[in-house]
């Protein structure tokens, strides 16, 4: 369906309006979490791969990676879960585009949907899974140090 | 000359709606990946981000009516997703019943 540019600027504000709502949102955790400490808890259930198979899942270190983005901790972030740390730069170089589009400034063209961002994530979320749990089977290796009584002796 | 410049109007709202439908492609990529990294942690959001990721997957199309490769990724991460959250869910429900003090192991 074509869309005409007065349908693209009210586009562009909806997702400019919707991107300030989330930093909104980030910002009232922040403070949630300076007050009242990490309030979610994130396991409803036992994780199964930890406990049956002694590997690590896909989203392992997430919480602590998000522990060490809110205190500026950005290696330890992305040591723990470099998928956190890659989401919030993502996150942070869409949110400035949606400044440069709102406003129609020249450097809109800097910050556009990129699709090598995207294959990157999904590379990301395998990648890391295989290669920390190669690390630990192959060679004992587990920086995290959750399934150490498990496969080092 | 009035052709040309027919050609040349025509052309930014064609990119424009193939924007859109790679909108609905990239959202289900994110929704599959999220759904995918929340089944141990969060698995009742792995269930509903999962679903979400196959429907955006499945309702995103081209300009030519085709699914793009983002859409069919998000979609299978979406169905993964949704999957192994559903099977946690129901390992979890299962060992309520058949072991006595299965509330010990729950993180």
């Amino acid at each position: 369906m074509k869309k005409t540019k007065k349908e693209t600027k009210h586009n562009n504000k909806i997702s400019f309006y919707i991107c300030n709502l989330v930093v909104a949102g980030g910002i009232v955790f922040y403070l949630f979490y300076l007050y009242f400490g990490f309030p979610i808890k994130m396991s409803v259930t036992p994780c199964y791969m930890h406990d049956l198979f002694h590997l690590y899942c896909f989203g392992c270190g997430g919480t602590r990676a998000v522990r060490a983005l809110l205190h500026f901790h950005v290696i330890d972030s992305f040591m723990c879960n470099p998928l956190v740390f890659y989401g919030a730069l993502v996150f942070l170089y869409y949110y400035i585009g949606e400044w440069f589009r709102y406003f129609s400034h020249p450097w809109k063209k800097y910050f556009r949907y990129r699709e090598w961002i995207a294959i990157l994530s999904v590379i990301l979320l395998f990648g890391v899974f295989i290669i920390r749990n190669a690390m630990l089977v192959f060679w004992q290796i587990d920086y995290l140090g959750d399934l150490k009584q498990f496969w080092i002796r | 000359m009035d052709q040309n410049y027919q050609y040349q109007e025509q052309n930014p709202s064609v990119q424009q709606s193939s924007k859109g439908a790679d909108g609905l492609a990239v959202a289900s990529l994110v929704c599959g990946i999220i759904s995918v990294v929340m089944i141990c942690c969060c698995t009742y959001l792995g269930v509903i981000l999962g679903i979400i990721a196959v429907v955006m997957g499945v309702l995103s199309k081209d300009e030519y009516g085709n699914k793009s490769t983002m859409a069919k990724v998000g979609i299978v991460l979406g169905i993964l997703g949704a999957v192994l959250s559903l099977l946690w869910i129901v390992l979890t429900f299962a060992g309520f019943i058949s072991v006595p003090d299965f509330s010990n192991y729950m993180g």
